[in-house]
C-alpha cells in the first residue's frame, strides 16, 4: 500500500488489517512508522518513509515488505499528489510540479509496478495489483458512435435521463499534469492486465471522485464548506470498494477501471463489458 | 499568412502533416531531434532539428516562431518495447525514453507556444494518441505493446481534456487524434509489432487534420482506424461541461 498514513490509503490500509491481510504501507509523513496510525498491533503492519518516485525508495520499500512477510499478494497503487497546474504557467514552475505530480502519480506507481510483478509472478500464485486513479479519466472521451454503453452511459443525460449536474472535467482544467499523469495509469492498468493475466495477476484501476480525503481538504485549504463536505464520498466506502474488488479472487474481473464519483453509489460496480480490451486479450 | 508548428516532424506522420497544413497555406515550422528533418524541403515549411523534451533546446524552436500561431500539432514521441519481464534497470531507462521523454515532447513545446496560440486570439491545438485509448470494441488493439509505450499514448488525453476545458474562453481548440498504426519504417522495424494489425496511411491522417482545424470541434477524441471513414463526424451532445 502506497501512501497510507493519511486519507483514502489510510482506510485501505486499516480495512486490510481488519480483513486479516499483514499491510506493508510507506508514505512521505513520519506517522506511517508508528501502527497506531493504523490501530494495528505491531506485528501486522510495516510502515517505510519512502518517496515512491524515487526508485531506490522503491527497492527499498519491496526488500523491507518481502524480509518481513516473505510474499506479496496485492499491490495497492495509492499515493498521488496534486498541485494546480495551467497550460499558460511558466516553464520553470511547470518543471517543477512535472516532478511532483507526474513524478508520484504516475511514475511511483510504475516503478512499484515493476518492482512487485517479477516477484508475484515467481511466486506462481496469482495476485491483485490496484491503481487509484481518479474519475477525471472515465468521464469518457469515447467518440459517441462508438461508444459500446450507449444509453447505459452514465453520462449522457439525453440517453440515460442522468439528473445530475453536467460533469465537470480535469479539474475544471485547472489539473492538467494530475490529468496527465491519472489518465496515463490507464496505460499501465490495461497493459499489465493483458501481460499479466497468464499469470493470475487480475490488474484494476479505482477512479475515485471526490471523496472525504486529506488530498480534497488540502484543496479546499481544509475549510470546505458544508454543503462540499457533506457530498464528498466516505473513505470507509472507498475502502469497502477496494477489499469486494480483492475479495473476487482470481476468476474476478482484470482490466477495468471503476468508477466512483459524486452522483452515483460509491460502491464497486458490476464488472462490465471489456471496453479498452478484447476479451481474448485476456482471456 | 497562417502559421503552424509540428513537433515529430521528421516521421511520417509528421512529414505528412506539414505537407498538408503546406498545402493549404500555411507557413509550417517542422520540428524534430532527428537530423532528418533537415531534409524536408518544400515551399512553406521550414525544418528545425532540436530534442523538444529538453527545456535547454526548446529557444531553437520558439526563436523561430512569430508571436502568434494558429496551429500547434504535437506528433513527437518514441516508442521501445518494455516486457515485464525486463530488469529493474532496463525498466529505469526505459522511463526514462519512453515515458519521460514523450510526456515532456508534449508538454515544453505546448507551454511554449500556448501564450502565442492565445496571443493570436484562437486557434488550434492537435495531439497525437494512440487508438489504443479508445474502446476496442472487437477492434483489433495493440494487444502486445508496452506499458510505458501506452501510458504516454493515454497521458495525451489527459492533457486534451484538461487544455480544451481551460482554454475555450481563449477559443483555442484542442483535440486529439487517436490513430492506429501508420504505414512506416519505424512501425516495420517494431520488434513486438501485430503485423496482422492493419495499418493506415499518414496522408489520410493528414486530411482529417486538415479538416479537424477547419472545425469548431474542441475536447473531442477523434478516432482513425482501418475499416472507419477517415472524415470527421459531427460532434455528439456534450454530457461533459467545456468551460473557460
Amino acid at each position: 500500500m502506497t501512501g497510507g498514513a493519511v486519507g483514502i490509503g489510510n482506510a485501505y490500509a486499516q480495512a486490510l488489517l481488519t480483513a486479516g491481510w499483514q499491510v506493508s504501507v510507506c508514505d512521505l509523513r513520519e506517522a506511517v512508522e508508528d501502527p497506531a496510525t493504523f490501530n494495528s498491533e505491531p506485528d501486522r503492519v510495516l510502515g517505510t518513509i519512502a518517496d515512491v518516485s524515487d526508485p531506490a525508495d522503491v527497492a527499498r520499500v519491496i526488500d523491507n515488505t518481502m524480509s518481513g512477510f516473505g510474499r506479496i499478494d496485492a499491490l495497492v497503487n495509492n499515493a498521488g499528489v496534486w498541485r494546480e497546474t495551467n497550460p499558460t504557467d511558466s516553464l520553470p514552475k511547470t518543471l517543477d510540479d512535472f516532478g511532483a505530480v507526474v513524478g508520484t502519480n504516475l511514475y511511483g506507481e510504475f516503478l512499484f509496478g515493476r518492482a512487485v510483478i517479477p516477484r508475484m509472478i515467481e511466486q506462481g500464485s496469482g495476485g491483485d495489483i490496484v491503481n487509484i486513479a481518479t474519475d477525471h479519466m472515465v468521464t469518457c472521451g469515447t467518440p459517441w458512435d462508438v461508444c459500446p454503453r450507449g444509453p447505459q452511459c452514465p453520462f449522457d443525460r439525453a440517453a440515460s435521463g442522468f439528473q445530475g449536474p453536467p460533469r465537470p472535467t480535469g479539474g475544471g482544467g485547472s489539473m492538467d499534469l494530475y490529468d496527465i499523469s491519472k489518465w496515463a495509469l490507464n496505460g499501465l492498468t490495461y497493459a499489465w492486465a493483458k501481460a499479466l493475466r497468464p499469470h493470475n495477476i487480475r490488474v484494476n484501476a479505482i477512479c475515485m471522485g471526490a471523496t472525504d480525503s486529506h488530498m480534497l481538504r488540502g484543496f479546499h485549504n481544509h475549510a470546505p464548506s458544508p454543503e462540499e463536505e457533506a457530498s464528498w464520498m466516505k473513505t470507509s466506502d472507498a475502502a469497502e470498494m477496494l477489499m469486494d474488488l480483492l475479495a473476487e479472487g482470481p476468476s474476478g474481473r482484470t482490466g477495468q477501471a471503476m468508477n466512483a464519483c459524486i452522483g452515483r453509489p460509491c460502491k464497486l460496480e458490476p464488472a462490465h463489458t471489456q471496453l479498452y480490451v478484447r476479451d481474448e486479450d485476456i482471456a | 499568412m497562417k502559421r503552424a508548428v509540428v513537433t515529430g516532424a521528421a516521421g511520417a506522420l509528421g512529414r505528412a502533416f506539414c505537407n498538408a497544413l503546406a498545402d493549404s497555406g500555411y507557413q509550417v515550422l517542422g520540428a524534430d531531434n532527428d537530423p532528418s528533418v533537415a531534409s524536408i524541403r518544400k515551399d512553406g515549411i521550414t525544418p528545425v532539428c532540436c530534442d523538444l523534451a529538453r527545456e535547454d533546446q526548446l529557444a531553437t524552436l520558439t526563436d523561430l516562431t512569430q508571436d502568434t500561431l494558429d496551429v500547434l500539432v504535437n506528433c513527437a514521441g518514441v516508442y521501445r518495447a518494455s516486457p515485464l519481464s525486463e530488469s529493474w534497470q532496463a525498466s529505469l531507462d526505459g522511463l526514462q525514453e519512453v515515458l519521460d521523454n514523450n510526456l515532456r515532447a508534449l508538454l515544453l513545446p505546448s507551454r511554449a507556444l500556448i501564450p502565442r496560440l492565445v496571443a493570436n486570439g484562437g486557434g488550434h491545438i492537435v495531439n497525437l494518441t494512440s487508438r489504443d485509448v479508445l474502446p476496442a470494441n472487437g477492434q483489433p488493439t495493440n494487444g502486445a505493446c508496452s506499458d510505458l509505450w501506452l501510458a504516454s499514448q493515454w497521458a495525451v488525453n489527459g492533457a486534451t481534456d484538461a487544455w480544451a476545458t481551460r482554454l475555450a474562453s481563449a477559443e483555442v481548440k484542442v483535440n486529439a487524434l487517436c490513430v492506429a498504426g501508420i504505414k512506416s519504417p519505424l512501425t516495420e522495424a517494431l520488434p513486438d509489432y501485430d503485423f496482422q494489425r492493419p495499418l493506415i496511411k499518414a496522408a489520410d491522417v493528414a486530411t482529417l487534420l486538415i479538416e479537424l482545424i477547419n472545425s469548431d470541434l474542441t475536447g473531442e477524441n477523434i478516432g482513425y482506424w482501418p475499416g472507419r471513414t477517415g472524415h470527421l463526424r459531427p460532434p455528439r451532445a456534450r454530457h461533459r461541461q467545456i468551460t473557460g
